[in-house]
């Protein structure tokens, strides 16, 4: 039966040192090929916009070391996509230098492809000119402004780059920001199955275990892909799958239950059956893969600011009763004492009440403070760390003495946390771009560098 | 029937940075279809839950294969933007909590 076998051995390189016991697991199923994600910018626009790493440089090592040991015993390739961070050329670039220091230490031999995906301002800048670049989670067309305020750019590439560095022979292949489901769906493409099946094998095992029972992203997964369906099954015969799980996966973190788009088209799995084969193992099939436009996804994120926080505990229920009022009265001085300082529109103040609407902020339905505490979460963002460090400071000190109506306890406001100080953070940032770039061809938008490694 | 006796996952999170997706993941078939039968559960029900506008609203969908009901809703501020107090969105489930079904 002609099929291939992807081995997952987690769904976030460098999170936490993989499981090695499902890895090992999963190596002696055979598997044609390993892909792992290890990006995404889900952890806010901080970690795209710096280039922050997710996970610890000695996690990344355990997990690349154990993968590129295992793909060249099995002589099978090799890919990674992300970084631990958003898969920008300096997140790449580190995951280089890990590899490079395991090829010297472990004197490994093997061809490597990288694939760059971050995007020049002057090239998007060139293109807006000519044509609208329609937004697809921002409402509105990609600006200049937002180019400009952008610190990193990047495509979210598809299969395309991948099968392309396969077919030029890499067995190693190394991918800034792609589609979880393209590190997986890349070599059964190339092979010839159907691309529906491979796309959505891909985005179900490449959160590793999590699509397993229990959840946990950081043990092994496998998905044999056939004619007309795919397994995803347990790399260890211990692991359980169920259509439950599999079927619960397909739904995480996505707009639609089935309709999944990706570059060139959408994948419907309206049809899609699930059926449970033995514990370890779900089949699927069904899904469908209806072309369209090839629009590959721009991601950009850049700093909107600095950023101090403050944290006070209030326990007084009188003052609890006068809160609102309170805080803008305290916004109000603020403006006041430093209005000859600073210009009032290089900061802006946000005070969050835990304990009333701290969480859920305007969409709370229930804003009435019904505990006896609350912590107040005083930030400030600011155009410069000194502004920003300044207002925080003179909130929190100025709210400790502040009066209001009916107020008797007359000695302090606020129970600072330990110390009378304020937090300076690593800043304020913001998603600048997530628009829909139009390519002629795939390859347009990456940079593909070969090396061997002898 | 309260909704947490129906369900077996109640979630909310990101999807992409400008939008929070919240499945109802029911126990099996049995309850799915009640559910989706009641007429309980509809974009404005959810409107009154999280008071948005129904133009907020940009999903949706019954899933009969994860027994699943899905709704995608626009963030008021992006994830991680001034302002913002949950930059997973993994703690907005809870006005769905309060959901009855007859």
């Amino acid at each position: 039966m002609k099929e291939i076998r992807a081995l997952a051995p987690t769904g976030a390189v460098g999170y936490t040192p993989f499981d090695e016991e499902t890895f090992y697991a999963g190596l002696d199923q055979n598997p044609d090929f390993i892909g792992a994600d290890a990006g995404s910018p889900d952890s806010g626009p901080y970690y795209v916009a710096t280039n922050a790493h997710y996970g610890s440089r000695a996690a990344t090592k355990h997990d690349l070391r154990l993968m590129l040991h295992g793909a060249i015993d099995k002589n099978i390739p090799l890919i990674v996509g992300g970084a631990s961070g958003f898969g920008s050329k300096q997140d790449v670039t580190w995951k280089l230098d890990i590899i490079n220091e395991i090829v010297k230490e472990d004197n490994l031999s093997f061809d490597m492809a990288t694939v760059y995906t971050d995007v020049k301002k002057e090239y998007l800048k060139k293109r807006i000119k000519s044509e609208e670049i329609e937004g697809l989670g921002i409402e509105t067309p990609l600006s200049e402004e937002s180019i400009d305020k952008s610190d990193a750019i990047c495509a979210q590439i598809g299969p395309e780059p991948l099968i392309e560095a396969l077919k030029t022979g890499a067995q190693v292949i190394l991918s800034g920001r792609c589609c979880d489901d393209a590190i997986f769906a890349a070599m059964p493409i190339y092979k010839g199955f159907d691309k529906g099946l491979a796309l959505h094998m891909g985005k179900i095992i490449e959160c590793g275990g999590a699509c397993g029972v229990p959840h946990s992203i950081a043990h092994s997964m496998v998905g044999v892909i056939r004619d007309d369906h795919f397994l995803i099954r347990g790399a260890s015969k211990n692991q359980r799958v169920s259509v439950d799980s599999v079927a619960e996966h397909t739904l995480y973190e996505v707009d639609h239950p089935y309709i999944q788009a990706d570059p060139g088209g959408i994948n419907d799995l309206k049809d899609s059956v699930y059926t449970q084969i033995d514990p370890s193992t779900v089949m699927v099939s069904g899904s469908k893969w209806i072309p369209n436009e090839y629009k590959v996804r721009l991601e950009g994120a850049g700093r909107v600011g600095y950023r101090t926080v403050s944290i006070d505990g209030i326990r007084c229920p009188i003052l609890l009763s006068n809160l609102d009022d309170f805080l803008e009265t305290a916004k109000k001085s603020a403006h006041k004492t430093y209005g000859k300082y600073y210009d009032p529109s290089s900061y802006k103040i946000f005070f969050h009440i835990y304990g009333r609407d701290g969480v859920m902020g305007s969409l709370e339905p229930l804003k009435t403070i019904s505990n006896k505490e609350v912590a107040l979460v005083t930030e400030v963002i600011a155009d410069t760390q000194e502004i920003a460090n300044a207002i925080c400071g003179f909130l929190k000190h100025n709210m400790l003495f502040q009066s209001y109506p009916g107020q008797i306890s007359t000695a302090g406001n606020l129970a600072h946390l330990n110390s009378v100080e304020v937090y300076p953070t690593e800043g304020s940032f913001e998603f600048t771009i997530d628009h829909l770039l139009p390519l002629e061809d795939p390859l347009d938008i990456c940079k593909i560098e070969y090396k061997s490694y002898k | 029937m309260n909704i947490i006796d129906m369900a077996k996952v109640i979630r909310s999170k990101n999807s992409g940075p400008f939008k929070i997706t919240i499945d109802v993941i029911f126990k099996d078939y049995d309850m799915y279809n009640k559910a989706k039968s009641s007429g309980v559960l509809t974009m404005d029900l959810i409107s009154q839950l999280y008071k948005i506008s129904n133009e907020k609203i940009v999903a949706f969908e019954w899933y009969e294969q994860g027994k699943a009901l899905k709704v995608t809703i626009r963030r008021n501020i992006p994830s991680g933007s001034p302002g913002d107090t949950d930059v997973y969105g993994c703690q907005q489930h809870a006005p769905m909590l309060s959901i009855d079904i007859p």
